[in-house]
């Protein structure tokens, strides 16, 4: 147990003098702040652990067990982290290739940027070539993967501006949503409460749903007081 | 997208209404997750802004536990 274990120990409460801890609980309270930080910073699974710079930068990802001596562990490398991306900043190219690598594996460069970057940057070395590669091959798969969700999305709301939607109300369910995901990306005010306007009609009857989709207009308005 | 893909869609949108049927449950499951003992033995700061505010004064890096109250 992670709370009960590692979090409650004396040993982790003197290594937190080190670090600023903070807490996000994922809790589908619409009122709740921030409900969107897990999915922004990269969790796809809980218990989720980074660390990050005071600008919220996702700069060292911890992996299981979680032990003061992991935490340690992942501490030093975000340090090393932040002292490579001050020398890249003052036109260190081997700690720019570095602070690429370091990026990519944390998720927060997408493919294309990063081979652009590389091509100014110098040969990796041995250790640093698998990482890379790596790095680089699990970026081109998100990135295909995203492009394909956008292609989806795009062919949805062809097919929805033309009138042609599924009847099926499970497979309408998934279309709506996947219009509704990729419109509020876009900012496409139009399509989103096109496909959301569908949505609440087919769940009128379900209380339940009533928080779901004031969120959900409230998201809308947001996006059209921000202007596309 | 196939089926197959498009009903992951539809499954997440049935299982967020239905977070939604139990209502204030998810309030007192939240109230209940922040009374926890280890919260208050390492002092976790809450608020996100805060955290960074911290860390930019004390020139400390912010570590972060992503986990969740809806369900064990």
């Amino acid at each position: 147990m992670l709370e009960g274990g590692t979090l409650s120990s004396d040993e982790f409460a003197k290594f937190a003098e080190k670090v600023v801890l903070f807490l996000h609980v994922t809790t589908h309270v619409d009122a709740d702040p921030d409900q969107e930080l897990f999915e922004e910073k990269g969790g796809d699974g809980f218990p989720y652990m980074v660390y990050m710079d005071a600008g919220g930068n996702v700069v060292s990802k911890m992996d299981r067990p979680y032990t003061v001596e992991a935490f340690e562990g992942a501490l030093g490398k975000a340090a090393t982290y932040l002292e490579m991306v001050k020398k890249a900043e003052g036109g260190d190219k081997a700690a720019g290739l570095e602070v690429l690598i370091s990026q990519l594996e944390n998720g927060a460069l997408k493919a294309d940027e990063a081979k652009k970057k590389l091509a100014g940057l110098p040969k990796p070395s041995a250790e640093q070539e698998p990482r890379l590669n790596g790095a680089l091959a699990n970026a081109e798969v998100k990135q295909v993967m995203e492009d394909q969700e956008a292609a989806t999305a795009k062919k949805f709301i062809e097919m929805l501006k033309a009138k042609r939607t599924p009847s099926d109300k499970e497979v309408a369910q998934g279309f709506y949503m996947a219009i509704m995901n990729y419109a509020e990306k876009q900012k496409d005010t139009v399509s989103f409460e096109a496909a959301l306007g569908e949505l609440e009609k087919m769940f009128a009857d379900n209380p339940n749903a009533k928080g779901f989709f004031d969120a959900k207009r409230k998201a809308l308005d947001k996006m059209k007081e921000g202007g596309k | 997208m196939t089926n197959r893909k498009l009903l992951p869609l539809a499954a997440a949108l049935v299982a967020v209404l239905g977070a939604r049927a139990i209502g204030g449950e998810l309030e007192d499951k939240r109230d209940a997750k922040l009374k926890e003992a280890f919260i208050q033995k390492a002092g976790w700061v809450l608020d996100y802004t805060k955290a960074r505010e911290e860390a930019k004064k004390a020139g400390k890096p912010i570590l972060v536990y992503f986990t969740r109250s809806y369900s064990p």
